[in-house]
């Protein structure tokens, strides 16, 4: 059974897309959670329970503002759950709803099993008993759900990379277990300078794993779109229509790079980082040479390519350049200025576009930009970086796993750098081999024995 | 007809521990045994504790058990083991005069009030209607009881291997229990079957030790019980030597003849006491492996040579034996040998030791599947004050994993079972840091103290002990240091006394090197010296390791109050929907005490706990509201 002193939260609402979504935190560190992502518009002081307050969902380490919301807050007892409880409804997007989920998570809460907000409802006898029998159908049904979430956890993204690092955490813990255990054995085990070694190396996988999970990076940094094409053919001021439409939920972020213009904006829900480029100029020795560099850096990071072409003038030896560099990539042609006359045939833009999908749009007068950030929409579900939202939830638990796990590991080094002996670090290491057990299944003090006694000739 | 509280049935170290145990709570008590003049005999090595085995045998003690003194008084090397690492994995261990270590035992034995010893087999058990009865001994006697507890080691089935030769004993030249193991599966008793093994002994005057490494005790031994003060005995050295190549191969030509490989025996061994044939075939790479030869005793000669444990026929190990250098011209007194008996699966039995089949039957030791000393020593403890207990009509004591080994051990085997026989480690406790042997007093004491085992002064001893050590505690945490009170050189040739001004003593021990000795003065100033070196001991380990232990403690206050919900033992887990078949078979089976048990169980998950859970409390709901009267008419 689930710890129940831990706070948790879940999406509330139906799992899909929708208009809007519910998510709920419930437990004792939920009104501080609160306190740290929910900027109320006015400066209303305090919480006050059970009414409904409109503000700014933000993300606690950026600052930036995620959605506006409505939120409710609940003082134990009067709540469903009979804890200290908040409700945050926002608007129906699964990567929206992860990215909140996320951030609850970071502040200490974790993402709560099935049937455990109605269990601890019943528990602290908010319930009679007929309302009762009715929880134990919700939570009889959770052991079907758990089986579908646990296969889910098999087939995850991380779970396939995770199974090597929990071989090396189990071989770290099998010599660590060994020296404390068969002192008298003439066992050859790891000096403590090479476990370490193992032991940074394995916090290295993780953190690789941690910034690099897909799911996990759409929902941290959003869904990242660079905008190319060569000088004038207005990539600036489609950009700046991409971000004009969303003002009242985007919120500014400086450019990382000198030369690149990088900013957030949401669409349908969805974050998305857009890069504006220098432009691929076909001088590459040239002044620009640098931020030329830059800018294929982008389309290197970037999940998906916008190529904006000057519809009102003639295709040019440029256009088919920047084509050729952008082969196999996942783009979408933008023809701008449909306020002027063409100068592309039908022939030409079938040329250019090949596969890849196509708009004409007006940056200048806003016109087809809706119908962009709809195709950009679809571009985003149809790449596969945003799923399901039980996918991305799915990959939110195994990511916050990764990240406890990290942090055990973390003190584990610490306790070996402050010279204790192994039982120190070992009591990290067996908590993370526990965190690790929540995907691939739990590693039982006979699985470590057996590893000790097949690797290790022991015994008097 | 004789008439007991409780009958022992066995007389090795859970049986004399179970004995004794019950006897001293005031029930009368009987202890039968093939031989009273070989009681809590060292059947295998001629040692006592050792890592997680010293812990167990140091919660005996503080629980007012017995193995512990005995085997200070007997014994001739005494060795505290992980002396260089942390607290927690420290544990004495000692070689004994197995010989003196008997006479020791027999002496508590005859010289115990309320105890009697018998020499005679019991040969069934006197069963009524789900409760024990008695027993039967070997003549046709009926002997009557009201608790029976079983501790008969390995004579159950006991079958002897040496090479192709087999014979039926319980020990070598003792005989086997056939009887009684067929009793037991008549009950219906799930019952299995195990190995284990014994190296050769050897005579020393034919060995020559100087081709041997020497190994020699502690200077400043660690005892396993707090009352002891010095060695008794004189002390003795070990000696340590390795197997060579021409072992190995000798044992490669003959590995069919081993009744191991010979694919006679049935039952499974320990992995971490493998025989020499077994670490030969298995780990070919390594080139050779230790062996350390133990003196039995002082007025003896035998030798044990520990690490070839082997079960080749006698011309064969006779051969082993030579090929090691130093052993060229050794008699061999006595073979190596493996031996198979039986074994009842632990999950027959509730964290009393008591069997859930038969009421009033206890299990211990051994018969358990376990192996070792200590852990038989331990659980026959448990056993004998809960039969105690039980024929008083009183309340049953169980202990908790997060309080002790023994507790983490009994809750292993009934929880989950053996599937070879089962060692202490210290890693089978989530809460390592917490069960360390300085502190096995604190944590047991008052147990054994409420059972009557430990008297009135040691008590107030201890109590005194740990009032010194909370006053210490609350001192070094108020007390800021200062440099006017007292000049403390031993601290000024560490750390810049100047700088440290305004910590708290805590603090200032909590930095690495720092001890309390350190602060001599300044503490004496204060009148606050430490009365002995124990106490500093206590109270540096507990500041040191303040963070570890604390989060221990929060660990297992958790599991704690899963552990308060209790599951009532007639709960019908076929009635509870939502568990698979599976899981209400397993779950019916084992009839776990409380939620944390059940969700200990392997192959239950959360989801099945919070089910029972949800039972639990409709269930209570339910009976408050049937209990109550209505109050709207």
């Amino acid at each position: 059974m689930s710890d129940p002193s831990d706070t948790i939260c879940a999406l509330a609402s139906a799992h899909g897309r929708s208009a809007l979504a519910v998510v709920r935190v419930s437990g004792a560190g939920s009104l501080q959670i609160w306190e740290k992502i929910f900027k109320v518009k006015k400066a209303a002081r305090g919480m006050p329970p059970r009414s409904v307050t409109l503000g700014d969902i933000v993300d606690p380490d950026l600052g930036t503002v995620m959605d506006q919301a409505i939120a409710v807050c609940y003082r134990a007892p009067k709540s469903y759950t009979g804890e200290d409880m908040t409700e945050y409804t926002i608007h129906g997007s699964p990567v929206l709803v992860a990215a909140l989920l996320h951030c609850i998570c970071s502040l200490g809460a974790r993402l709560a099993e099935p049937g455990e907000f109605t269990m601890r409802a019943f528990l602290n006898g908010k319930m009679d008993l007929t309302q009762a029998e009715a929880v134990r159908d919700i939570v009889d049904s959770t052991t079907l759900f758990q089986a579908q979430v646990a296969a889910m956890q098999r087939s995850g993204e991380i779970s396939g990379k995770i199974r090597p690092l929990k071989e090396s955490l189990i071989d770290i813990v099998v010599q660590l277990e060994s020296a404390v255990e068969f002192v008298d054995e003439d066992l050859p085990v790891d000096t403590r300078a090479i476990v370490l070694e193992k032991l940074r190396t394995a916090i290295k996988d993780i953190r690789k794993m941690i910034d690099t999970h897909r799911a996990g990076r759409v929902i941290r940094e959003g869904f990242r779109m660079a905008v190319v094409g060569r000088p004038n053919v207005g990539k600036s001021s489609l950009f700046n229509a991409l971000l004009e439409q969303d003002r009242s939920i985007v919120m500014d972020m400086p450019g990382t790079t000198r030369d690149l213009v990088a900013e957030h904006t949401s669409i349908q829900g969805i974050p998305v980082r857009l890069m504006d480029t220098a432009g691929l100029s076909a001088r590459p020795d040239s002044a620009e040479g640098l931020g030329i560099e830059k800018t294929y850096r982008a389309i290197s990071d970037a999940d998906a390519i916008l190529i904006v072409v000057d519809r009102s003038r003639v295709p040019g030896e440029e256009d088919l350049r920047i084509r050729s560099e952008l082969e196999n990539l996942p783009c979408m042609v933008v023809l701008n200025k449909n306020d002027l006359e063409s100068r592309w045939s039908l022939e030409n833009i079938e040329m250019f576009a090949g596969e890849w999908p196509r708009i004409e749009v007006s940056a200048k007068y806003g016109d087809g930009i809706e119908r962009l950030r709809s195709l950009i929409f679809k571009e985003i579900f149809g790449s596969g970086a945003v799923e399901r939202d039980d996918v991305l939830i799915t990959n939110l638990r195994h990511r916050s796993c990764l990240e406890a796990l990290e942090g055990e590991l973390l003190l584990a080094v610490r306790s070996f750098e402050e010279g204790l002996s192994e039982e120190f670090p070992l009591m990290h290491l067996h908590k993370s081999l526990k965190h690790i057990g929540e995907i691939t299944g739990e590693t039982s003090v006979e699985d470590l024995l057996t590893e000790i006694f097949s690797r290790f000739c022991i015994g008097k | 007809m004789d008439s007991y509280d409780v009958v022992v049935v066995g007389g090795g170290h859970a049986g004399c521990e179970a004995a004794v145990a019950a006897a001293r709570m005031g029930v009368r008590t009987a202890l039968y045994t093939f031989d009273p003049d070989s009681v809590a005999q060292m059947s295998c090595n001629p040692s006592i504790g050792g890592i997680a085995k010293g812990h167990l045998v140091r919660e005996l003690d503080a629980l007012g058990g017995i193995m512990g003194e005995a085997a200070d008084r007997t014994g001739i090397q005494f060795r505290l083991l992980n002396a260089s690492r942390g607290p927690a994995v420290q544990a004495p261990r000692c070689q004994s005069d197995k010989y003196k270590y008997i006479n020791e035992i027999r002496r508590i034995l005859f010289d115990q009030e309320n105890l009697s010893v018998h020499q005679s087999e019991v040969v069934g058990l006197i069963i009524e209607k789900d409760r024990i009865q008695g027993v039967e001994v070997k003549d046709g006697r009926r002997i009557q009881a009201s608790t029976v507890i079983l501790t008969t080691g390995t004579f159950l089935n006991g079958l002897i291997h040496i090479g192709g030769i087999r014979q039926k004993a319980g020990r070598i030249h003792e005989p086997a229990s056939e009887s009684l193991a067929q009793n037991l599966r008549r009950i219906g008793f799930e019952v299995g079957r195990l190995k284990t093994g014994t190296p050769p002994r050897l005579d020393g005057n034919t060995i020559d030790f100087t081709r041997f490494e020497e190994q020699r005790g502690d200077d400043c031994p660690a005892f396993f019980s707090l009352k002891t003060e010095r060695t008794i005995l004189p002390q003795i050295s070990c000696f340590l030597g390795y197997t060579n190549a021409k072992l190995h191969n000798l044992i490669r030509e003959n590995i069919k003849q081993s009744a191991l490989y010979g694919g006679v025996i049935k039952g499974i061994g320990p992995r971490y006491c493998p025989s020499v044939e077994d670490k030969v075939i298995k780990f070919s790479e390594k080139e050779r492996h230790q062996l350390f030869l133990e003196p039995e005793g002082l007025d003896t000669d035998s030798i044990y040579l520990n690490g070839l444990s082997s079960s080749m026929p006698v011309e064969v190990q006779k051969k082993m034996v030579a090929s090691i250098p130093g052993l060229e011209n050794a008699r061999i007194i006595r073979p190596g040998y493996a031996i198979e008996y039986d074994f009842v699966q632990p999950t027959e039995l509730r964290q009393t030791m008591e069997t859930k089949k038969i009421c009033g039957l206890f299990h211990a030791g051994q018969i358990n599947g376990t192996t070792g000393y200590e852990e038989a020593a331990a659980q026959g403890f448990v056993a004998g004050i809960n039969a105690a207990l039980q024929s008083m009509g009183l309340d049953p004591v169980t202990f908790p994993r997060e309080e002790s080994y023994i507790g983490t051990m009994v809750d292993d085997l009934v929880t989950r079972g053996i599937d070879e026989p089962y060692r202490m480690f210290t890693s089978r406790s989530e809460f390592r840091l917490l069960l360390r042997i300085d502190n096995a007093d604190r944590r047991l004491k008052p147990t054994g103290y409420r059972l009557g085992l430990v008297s009135e002064t040691d008590y107030v001893v201890f109590k005194q002990k740990y009032r010194e050590i909370d006053l210490l505690r609350y001192f070094l945490k108020e007390t800021r240091w200062n440099t006017r009170d007292a000049a403390c050189p031993a601290l000024a040739a560490k750390v810049d006394v100047q700088a440290i001004r305004g910590l708290t003593l805590e603090e200032i021990l909590r930095r690495p090197g720092i001890f309390l000795e350190d602060l001599d003065p300044f503490m004496s100033f204060h009148g606050r010296k430490p009365s002995s070196g124990e106490i500093r001991k206590i109270v540096e380990i507990e500041i040191r390791y303040q963070g570890y232990i604390q989060q221990q403690v929060k660990d297992a206050e958790k599991m704690q109050s899963l552990g308060k919900r209790r599951i009532p033992p007639d709960f019908d887990y076929n009635a509870v929907d939502g568990l698979n078949r599976e899981t209400k078979e397993k779950l019916s089976r084992i009839r776990p005490a409380d939620l944390a048990m059940a969700g200990r169980i392997p192959g239950i998950t959360p989801a099945a706990v919070s089910v029972i859970n949800i039972q639990l409390e409709m269930r209570k709901a339910k009976n408050s509201r049937n209990g109550r009267k209505p109050e709207k008419s």
